[in-house]
């Protein structure tokens, strides 16, 4: 498993998985990231990205309860690994070098 | 309690198998003030999304099966009009040498064609479905011989039938012995307890 550069989706979610914290499954994340960004998301996107991140090594699931609320199923919550951490940084690191010295953007 | 459109979960469960965790929040998002509308497009998503998926998920072994499942199901649309059309004509033949002993196989029972129909539905489907299992490549050239014999029925048949003063009863009749057929193919597909090989449904729930 490598780092690499994320695209601006999957930054948002790892973003949002971070500002949530133990609590982050589909419904959270989403919810996360549309009260941040404005930007509306589908919910089987988040699933089809964090499948994929996933099985890069950049994140992780557990399966957690099941509620009366979500007609019985368990949430499935994620969580970064340290590959998906240095991945954020890495990608924060070449936007922060692209935005620098473009004071018109700024 | 406002009550969850079924039919999208249905249609969920059904052709993006294996998505629990994506079922709980939808019902979970929809409790809490979601539109059906807003339901609906998850589900058309989700959907969209899982061909992509699985092929992501199987490589290869998703195209194949893609591939093989896509071919095989063609052919059993052209084996069945082929079947009918040969069964029909057994049935109402009336003039060879045989047959002149027998001038109508089934005699006044002749208009219950399709219950033979069906039943040879039945047992081809259950041949296509252990077929396709262990003899994969075989059945596909026999499907393929069937489908080569299936053009040359249907086209006499056809040319036949535009002739023929009672073009529409033998079209309709045409069309109930096929329905009959295919009924009973999916019959004895799913008594050999055969899983269709398309991607969209070859999914495993790899996730559950």
């Amino acid at each position: 498993m490598t780092r690499r550069l994320l695209t601006d989706f999957e930054i948002m979610i790892l973003l949002a998985i971070i500002r949530i914290g133990d609590e982050a499954y589909g419904a959270s994340i989403a919810r996360e990231i549309e009260t941040t960004t404005g930007r509306s998301v589908q919910l089987p996107s988040i699933y089809a990205a964090l499948d994929r991140l996933e099985g890069q090594g950049l994140a992780e699931s557990r399966l957690g309860e099941a509620t009366a609320q979500r007609g019985g199923r368990a949430k499935k919550y994620f969580s970064l690994t340290p590959i998906g951490l240095g991945s954020v940084r890495d990608t924060r690191k070449a936007l922060t070098a692209l935005w620098a010295r473009l004071p018109q953007v700024t | 309690m406002r009550r969850r459109p079924r039919l999208a979960s249905i249609v969920l469960d059904l052709l993006a198998p294996g998505n629990e965790a994506l079922l709980g929040d939808l019902e979970e998002e929809f409790s809490r003030g979601r539109s059906t509308v807003w339901y609906w497009r998850q589900v058309l998503t989700a959907v969209a999304l899982q061909g992509p998926l699985a092929v992501r998920a199987r490589g290869l072994v998703a195209a194949e099966n893609f591939v093989t499942g896509f071919i095989t199901l063609v052919m059993i649309g052209f084996y069945a009009v082929f079947v009918v059309n040969v069964t029909d004509w057994l049935l109402r033949f009336d003039g060879g040498r045989v047959w002149a002993l027998l001038p109508n196989a089934f005699g006044p029972f002749n208009g219950l064609a399709f219950v033979p129909t069906f039943f040879l539905g039945l047992a081809a489907g259950r041949w296509v479905a252990n077929g396709h299992r262990s003899h994969r490549v075989a059945s596909i050239i026999t499907f393929g011989g069937a489908t080569m014999l299936c053009a040359g029925a249907a086209l006499r048949a056809v040319s036949v039938a535009v002739d023929s003063p009672v073009f529409l009863p033998a079209i309709l009749s045409q069309v109930g012995m096929t329905a009959a057929f295919v009924i009973g193919l999916i019959g004895g597909v799913s008594a050999a307890g055969f899983r269709p090989p398309v991607v969209m449904l070859d999914l495993v729930r790899r996730r559950a």
